[in-house]
């Protein structure tokens, strides 16, 4: 019996956290060709930002401000230390990017410990919407997904520096000719990919729990959102791979057993990536 | 050559305990020889080989857990896992690599491969044993009719494991020494000007990703009866993980490398993980870093640019 | 570059690399023994004299993925050790406890375990956490003849496990889940409702506690509603969520694991499922419960053999001596105190039979009675099975530290296990 409400929303709720969780890696991959295997480690680190600044008393609300700007300072390190030297050599730049992920994990667990950590739910009942009592966090989460899509829009359409860094994506040496400081835009755009994990980070929390291996789980997913809906639409891209992945998963999960449902979800990702290897909104 | 004897005399005078522990590196070494053919003469990462290593460990599981047959278990599986995980490295390498998929993108796929084997091997407990695992017993060298010795002794498995890892390198080596090779380092110099020249590239990274399968498969399959026990972490993320930190610290661009590396960062693991066990991950991910940034062909490469006037690849 | 150029270099490299190439490998691996073999532990006296200290060997998982329950497991241990040292040791000989980091990894288990007792030439092994590692570290073990005390809740043991369980060198300190589901069905069924919703992480402990809670209910007059088994590591429990919800249970029965069932909690909490499902659990013991945080754990009823809160003078001098030792923070959990158990009986049976070669603590230990923190403890003969109270506690609201953190509603002091699915005798009834 399925309940067509429970369904969609499911699949709502899935998608808007995968986008959520992925964009910050999409525009990374997406507009730098990095890939950046330290993101489900930057996902942790917000995670713990917030839990940091919950249980010093201060709301969540606070925690998804500050959150965002330590992980950007992580990204800020990461990508003048090392990234900086990479950037023509992709396979060096994951394995780099691998290295960091390990010793981010190690340094959270110097400071924070091994064991688990909580972050409080802001809301504690749901809300009745046609006949099913949906969580009021989740109804959050789907607007922030929403709202962050907005934002990345209006930033890359509007702004100054969005016309930079699409002028540097389309061909950085016209752009360089033309006085726009490649190097700059780069380091711009990681921590701004950097930002969005943290803010995932600090976004989940309250639904996850915080522990050293949070970011994990997301990272292999989002990689399959940015790989199935390819680097050429971020936006367009993001959203298609996030709902193509988030909702056969969750799709399949009413129908069968979760791991099934799983490792269809990855062979299905695979056979797309097969048909379309550049991915649904192919680059340039 | 001096080398090789220090290797064969070790038994006679390390405990059963280090011999145990030397066994346990070769395989790693064979392992990473697996990732060192295609990735440093390839120019193909692959982010699991794990997931080969596993379905050797289990095959040769499986293969006791047949018992009573006729013929030495062991045996058997050494012949079957080869096939299968190479054919399994084949298949997978004919269906990405005839798509002309991205490098990175390969990365990507090889890795979700680990983590699926793995959940695989947890949820079909029926098949895989679940996450409690399957127990193995030590493998007999035997000859029908003749002799058959149980390899409890570790100083035996010692010389089993090393010939496995020798062997493998051989096979390595001639395989790089050989036309095929010089193609493969081709494709990853060059891989466009190669396929122009009416190569099929696909091909080659087919068989060379099929060879790394199968020496990955035998690796496991030893290691499955050396450590008597498999369970779905020998198949899983992190250990394929490992792997390429083991030869990207040795030197990937060298074979020598894949292995010395693989056998230091094990032994080094070792050691310090008794003595200062979460700091050591942190050092292992600096060093990883360092590595790759500046050190492209790792510690064994270094010692010999450092060393060797010649020898520049 | 030419194809002639290519191969030129290649043999030239290759054959460069071939002159030093088996010497490296050689000195390399030397050296690598050289390290390996002066590693950690003690090259101390083995056996032998009355000052020669009875060595340990503790395989606590102190990182990966069940780091949470790691630092109890080992504490336990170490202060059981301590409290024998001061009290004239073990026929008059010191314990000197080795721990080392499983890491989580089995294929670590396997080396840690062939490192204690062949360099360290422990006498005995305590530890390993999850049934994977002890399945591990037994082949080991079994081998060099060595005891192991495993003090985790299982799920019980079955001789195709062999040498994981059903073996006589093993001891098992932990509860089953007949020992720990079983004794509270009556009470839960007949307060709560009879219709179950069970859901576990896909893998054995999960579906054999599932079998054994299904046919106990099922005799009650029960029925089990729902069953569903999640892959470990998902973090999003929308679909499970959603089907209980649009099930008609009673009571929501809880196996999941590790961190998972902390999002399961906390997802749970966030749809109001607390307000119409009982949410009862045999796996979330006083770390995960910490892990979930007041507002998503409470209400939640768990049963263990041990909890940190539990009222007896023996428990509150335990708990205080871990303070003592620890930190005010410091909490004591079921494999904590399993483990000090094991100490402590450890002790009792060497001096009792006066030595510690692994026959005498087989037979020292067979049938030995004791009193645990948690209450009186025997030590089954036929299948080396800790015969343990049992406790039903439940989730204190806004509770702030672990003494406040459960309410003990109910206890029995002794429950026998289900006899195990061995093949007998195991043990001195050879």
């Amino acid at each position: 019996m399925l309940d067509i409400v429970a369904v969609i929303s499911q699949i709502i709720f899935a998608t808007s956290v995968l986008i959520i969780a992925a964009l910050g890696l999409g525009i990374t991959f997406g507009m730098m060709g990095v890939i950046n295997l330290a993101h489900g480690a930057l996902i942790t680190v917000g995670a713990y930002t917030a839990f940091a600044i919950t249980n010093a008393g201060l709301s969540l609300w606070v925690a998804f401000i500050i959150a965002p700007v330590v992980v950007a300072l992580v990204g800020l390190i990461m990508e003048i230390s090392v990234i900086s030297r990479l950037y023509d050599r992709p396979l060096d730049t994951l394995l780099a990017t691998w290295g960091f992920a390990l010793v981010i994990q190690e340094v959270i667990k110097v400071i924070f410990g091994t064991s688990a950590r909580s972050v409080p739910n802001p809301y504690s009942d749901p809300v009745v919407v046609l006949g099913s009592s949906l969580p009021k966090y989740r109804l959050f989460l789907t607007g922030l997904s929403i709202g962050v899509i907005l934002v990345t829009y209006i930033g890359f359409q509007y702004t100054s520096f969005g016309l930079r860094s699409r002028a540097v994506i389309q061909d950085d040496q016209m752009a360089n000719m033309l006085g726009t400081n490649v190097n700059r835009v780069y380091r711009a755009t990681f921590m701004i990919g950097a930002a969005l994990a943290g803010l995932a980070g600090a976004a989940v929390a309250p639904i996850v729990g915080v522990d050293p291996r949070t970011g994990i789980g997301y990272l292999v997913q989002s990689f399959f959102v940015v790989i199935v809906g390819g680097t050429g639409q971020l936006l367009a891209g993001t959203l298609s791979g996030s709902g193509l992945i988030g909702g056969s998963a969750a799709l399949l999960s009413f129908e069968s057993s979760q791991t099934f449902a799983q490792t269809i979800v990855f062979v299905f990702a695979i056979i797309v990536i097969r048909l379309r290897p550049q991915g649904i909104f192919r680059g340039q | 050559m001096v080398g090789t004897i220090i290797l064969f005399l070790l038994p006679l005078v390390a405990s059963p305990y280090l011999s145990f522990l030397a066994a346990q590196y070769y395989l790693f070494g064979l392992l990473g020889i697996s990732l060192g053919i295609m990735w440093g003469y390839g120019g193909i990462l692959s982010f699991g080989q794990a997931a080969f290593f596993g379905l050797g460990a289990y095959i040769m599981a499986w293969s006791f857990g047949l018992s009573p047959l006729p013929i030495n278990p062991a045996y058997i599986a050494l012949m079957i896992a080869p096939l299968a995980t190479g054919l399994t490295a084949g298949l997978l390498g004919l269906v990405l690599f005839y798509s002309d998929v991205k490098d990175v993108y390969f990365v990507i796929i090889t890795l979700a491969l680990s983590v699926i084997l793995e959940q695989l091997a947890v949820s079909a407990s029926d098949i895989f044993g679940g996450f409690n695992g399957i127990y193995v017993p030590r493998m007999a060298l035997s000859i029908p009719g003749l002799f058959s010795i149980k390899l409890i002794n570790d100083r035996l498995f010692y010389y089993v494991a090393l010939l496995a890892m020798l062997g493998g390198y051989v096979v390595c080596y001639r395989v790089v020494n050989s036309p095929f090779g010089e193609r493969l380092i081709a494709i990853r110099e060059n891989e466009r000007r190669t396929k122009s020249l009416g190569y099929d590239t696909a091909w080659y990274k087919t068989q060379a990703f099929a060879l790394s399968g199968s020496l990955a498969g035998i690796a496991g399959a030893l290691y499955a009866t050396l450590s008597q026990f498999v369970s779905p972490p020998l198949t899983g993320f992190v250990l394929s993980t490992e792997v390429v930190i083991w030869v990207a610290v040795g030197g990937r661009t060298l074979l020598l490398g894949a292995a010395v590396g693989s056998i230091l960062v094990n032994a080094a693991s070792t050691v310090l993980s008794s003595v200062i066990a979460s700091q050591y991950i942190m050092i292992l991910g600096i060093l990883f870093i360092i590595v790759v940034v500046a050190f492209r062909r790792g510690i064994v490469g270094y010692i010999i640019d450092r060393y060797d006037i010649k020898g520049k690849l | 570059m030419s194809r002639q150029r290519v191969s030129e270099l290649n043999e030239e490299s290759t054959k460069s690399v071939s002159r030093r190439n088996y010497l490296q490998i050689g000195v390399a691996t030397a050296g690598a023994f050289g390290l390996a073999g002066c590693s950690g532990g003690s090259s101390g006296v083995s056996g032998g004299g009355s000052d020669s200290p009875v060595k340990v060997g503790v395989l606590s998982p102190l990182s990966g993925a069940w780091t949470v329950y790691g630092r109890a497991h080992k504490r336990g241990f170490e202060l059981a050790a301590q409290e024998i040292n001061a009290n004239d040791g073990i026929n008059g000989r010191n314990i000197e406890v080795t721990v080392e980091d499983t890491k989580t990894d089995p294929k670590t288990v396997t080396e840690k375990t062939q490192k204690v007792i062949r360099q360290d030439n422990v006498d005995i092994i305590a530890g390993t956490f999850s049934s994977a590692s002890r399945n591990a570290a037994a082949p080991v073990a079994t081998q060099e003849d060595t005891p192991l005390l495993y003090p985790t809740f299982y799920e019980g043991q079955d001789q195709e496990n062999f040498p994981g369980t059903c073996n006589d060198l093993s001891f098992m300190f932990g509860p089953v889940p007949s020992q720990q589901a079983g004794p509270w069905m009556e009470r839960m069924t007949s307060e709560h409702g009879n219709k179950f919703y069970m859901i576990g992480s896909d893998y054995v402990w999960p579906q054999v506690t599932n079998r054994r809670v299904k046919s106990s209910l099922e005799s009650l007059g029960g029925e089990v509603v729902g069953e569903e088994y999640i892959p470990l590591g998902t973090s999003d429990f929308g679909s499970p969520l959603s089907r209980i919800s649009n099930s008609d249970a009673d009571i929501v029965f809880g196996t999941l694991t590790g961190t998972d069932t902390i999002a399961f909690a906390k997802q749970f909490y966030n749809r109001g499922l607390q307000n119409e499902y009982t949410y009862w659990t045999v796996d979330d013991e006083e770390f995960a419960t910490d892990g979930k945080g007041p507002q998503a754990s409470e209400g939640t009823y768990v049963s263990f053999d041990y909890f940190h809160t539990i009222e007896n003078e023996m428990n509150s001098t335990f708990v205080q001596k871990v303070k003592d030792k620890y930190g005010s923070d410091a909490g004591m959990n079921t494999v904590g105190a399993a483990m000090y158990n094991a100490g402590k009986m450890f002790a009792k049976a060497a001096n009792r039979i006066g030595g510690v070669a692994t026959d005498d603590v087989i037979e020292g230990l067979e049938g030995l009675s004791h009193t645990g923190p948690q209450g009186p403890v025997k030590m089954r003969k036929k299948d080396h099975q800790l015969v343990l109270p049992s406790y039903l506690v439940r989730v204190n609201e806004g509770w702030s530290n672990f003494e406040n953190m459960f309410e003990i509603l109910d206890s029995k002091e002794s429950v026998t296990p289900q006899m195990s699915n061995c093949d007998f005798p195991i043990g001195t009834g050879q």
